[in-house]
């Protein structure tokens, strides 16, 4: 008969491991001071809870044409809802993720989104308060949390694979969301030793259907975990390598033959872990000297193959990878110099600042030769984020990468947000061409859908928020013919607040 | 020696763990498993000289019953009076192991009395701890198992 002695080996690891988050919470927002800021600045509704936790209306034609032929869903996902029982939270990302379904059906638009229904949620509806850390914010009197998914967001992306559509965090499960009603069904279990395991949200799906992935575990040992899911949408190969320090990954790159993480010198200290009162992000220390850590892995084996240093810098996001026949690999990243945007400036609107942030994410190109050799360099001037791709060329060699852009603080000053632009970026040659959002309108990403068959033919589906009509929208561009302005605007009769990620599902 | 469990009798929902000799009963409600699959275990433990916690040589009475979604209570007769702690957890495949994926994380649904949690693992056995008199009668305590969501 079992004891309950926790006696296996790796679960008594696990359980007397230290704790991952730490102490000196930062501080939440107020209902009080969004509220003033909001009455100061009316941009702030980017980051203001929606007003009900589903919603669903058609969305109105202001200029253009739908193009026919353009038929599908367009799945995004977000923090949404940034305040609950009076609790405002302190981070843009710790809100709960709102999915939303822009409908195309060849004649007009619809839009449907609802608060995900997370056990995270559960606990606190049942609670009557926010109970649980989230990545920014830790509430008062929080409950201890037994696993990562007991704090799981579902906020950052959405990936529709092989018949399932998931919404994703970057710390847990991947949870799968019914696409007609957007009830969730549960987190995904691709394989019973690797539940509960985080799951990134930034997966690549590759021309033959296969998805890669990676997750990041800190507790009880610091690791990074890499997936191979097959077209059908099971798991194919699982690979994990323990890295020391390591801290937030939120993305990576594949090419023909290779997975490449980089890793920003911001790493969870151990020192910081204690009582579970500092938030995950707090719990990460800035530490320059270690240079952003390149990892080279071998798609078949999953086992690393290479490592390069590079200069040390924070990012988010790349656009693609790709390899040359020496091995050399290319890739581009929007890299900032340091991590104070996401430390300090996304903290400030969740308290009614609106603030132009001080260090920006610019594009860059990384080379990593078979020699060891690393080289990076600025490939187009100005801020860059939210990079999307023709999905065609996910590994292959890419001229197109789809921005959202800002000429930078200099030039544009205080007076808009700082991400105003859609353009179009050649790897090699910088801006091919851009759009400015008028200054009412904030853009989110906007997400590549294919027409004809050369890389960069298709459309650009752009969510915006428009601040002066307190509307939320959206514009279909061709993606050949930018500046030329949306071919299409479709507006909502509520506004919505700026979320992270989407994906395309023709049909 | 510490009595060990007998036997047990499952009726309406109600498990009955018999020990030797006089004491105080014990009725453990759990509560929060999330299916009726596989069994749910519960442990009461002392406090060891190690400080081990929870752990095979920390458990002195052991039981089992089917697992349900409504409350499921085990009565462990005649506990000497001391101090314990009570362990639960939902074996949802009825291996008879809290089963872990590779990280040692554990993937059922477990708890402590007191509610008592520590930081993605166990809490410290004074958190857990109660007292039971020497004629304390029956106690009743909640146990929630709180248990990862069902995946698919
Ligand atoms: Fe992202």
């Amino acid at each position: 008969m079992n004891h309950f002695g926790l006696s296996r080996r790796n679960a008594l690891r696990f359980l007397a491991s230290a704790p991952l988050l730490s102490a000196g919470a930062l501080r939440a927002g107020t209902a009080e001071e969004f509220a003033a800021g909001l009455a100061r600045d009316r941009r702030l509704l980017a980051f203001a809870t929606p007003r009900a936790r589903e919603v669903a209306a058609p969305l109105r034609t202001v200029a253009g044409r739908l193009p026919a032929e353009l038929t599908g869903t367009l799945w995004r996902n977000g923090p949404a809802e940034h305040d609950r029982f009076g609790h405002r939270y302190g981070h843009w990302f710790d809100g709960d993720g709102m999915l939303q379904a822009f409908t195309f059906d060849g004649t007009g638009v619809t839009h449907r989104g609802r608060i995900l229904d997370t056990p995270k949620r559960r606990r606190e509806t049942q609670a009557g308060r926010r109970v649980l850390p989230a990545f920014g914010t830790v509430p008062p009197d929080p409950d201890a949390i037994r696993r990562p998914d007991d704090m799981n967001a579902a906020n950052t992306s959405a990936l529709a694979h092989g018949e399932r559509l998931l919404a994703l965090w970057e710390g847990g499960s991947a949870l799968e969301v019914d696409p007609e009603t957007l009830a969730t069904r549960g987190f995904v279990r691709w394989r019973d030793d690797l539940a509960g395991l985080p799951f990134g949200a930034h997966p690549k799906r590759e021309r033959d259907g296969t998805v890669w992935n990676i997750g990041v575990v800190i507790n009880p040992r610091p690791m990074l975990l890499l997936y191979r899911i097959g077209p059908a949408g099971t798991l194919d190969g699982f690979g994990h390598l323990p890295v020391d320090p390591l801290g937030m990954v939120h993305d990576f790159v594949v090419t023909e033959r290779r997975l490449v993480a980089l890793l920003p010198p911001f790493v969870v200290e151990p020192e910081r872990f204690a009582s579970g009162h500092t938030s995950f992000l707090d719990a990460h220390a800035w530490r320059p000297e270690l240079g952003t850590r390149a990892l080279v892995f071998d798609k078949d084996t999953l086992a690393p193959v290479g490592r390069h240093a590079l200069p040390a810098g924070f990012h988010f996001h790349h656009g693609n990878g790709w390899e040359e026949r020496d091995g050399t690999i290319h890739l581009d990243v929007c890299q900032a110099p340091d991590p104070q945007f996401v430390l300090r400036d996304l903290r400030a609107p969740m308290h009614g600042e609106w603030r132009f942030p001080s260090v920006h994410p610019g594009y860059r190109r990384v080379a990593l030769r078979p020699d060891g050799a690393a080289l990076i360099d600025d490939a187009a001037p100005g801020v860059t984020e939210f990079p999307r791709i023709d999905p065609r060329r996910v590994g292959l060699r890419h001229r197109r990468v789809f921005v959202l852009h800002g000429p930078g603080p200099t030039e544009s000053g205080p007076a808009t947000w700082v991400l105003q632009r859609i353009a179009s970026l050649d790897p090699d040659g910088g801006v091919v061409e851009h759009w400015s959002y008028p200054p009412h309108q904030l853009p989110e990403e906007h997400v590549f859908v294919p027409r004809g068959p050369a890389e960069g033919d298709g459309w650009l589906l752009g969510p915006f928020l428009d601040v002066a009509r307190r509307e939320g929208g959206l514009h279909v561009f061709d993606a050949r013919r930018l500046a030329d302005g949306p071919l299409w605007e479709g507006t909502l009769p509520y506004p919505m607040p700026l979320g992270l990620h989407g994906t395309f599902v023709a049909g | 020696m510490f009595p060990r469990p007998l036997t047990w009798i499952l009726s309406t929902g109600v498990l009955l763990c018999t020990a030797a000799g006089h004491g105080a009963d014990l009725e453990v409600e759990l509560r929060g498993i999330h299916s009726s699959e596989g069994q749910a275990l519960v442990a009461i433990h002392r406090r060891t000289q190690g400080g081990d916690f929870p752990s095979d040589a920390s458990v002195v009475a052991n039981a089992s019953a089917p697992a349900a979604t409504e409350a499921v209570v085990v009565v462990f007769r005649g506990l000497p009076p001391g101090e314990y702690a009570v362990a639960a957890f939902h074996d949802a495949n009825g291996d008879g192991e809290l089963n872990a994926n590779f990280v040692g994380m554990p993937t059922e649904g477990y708890g402590f009395s007191n509610d008592a949690r520590g930081f993605m693992g166990p809490p410290p056995f004074h958190d857990a701890a109660f007292s039971l008199g020497a004629d304390a009668g029956t106690t009743r305590l909640v146990v929630n198992v709180a248990g990862a969501e069902p995946a698919r």
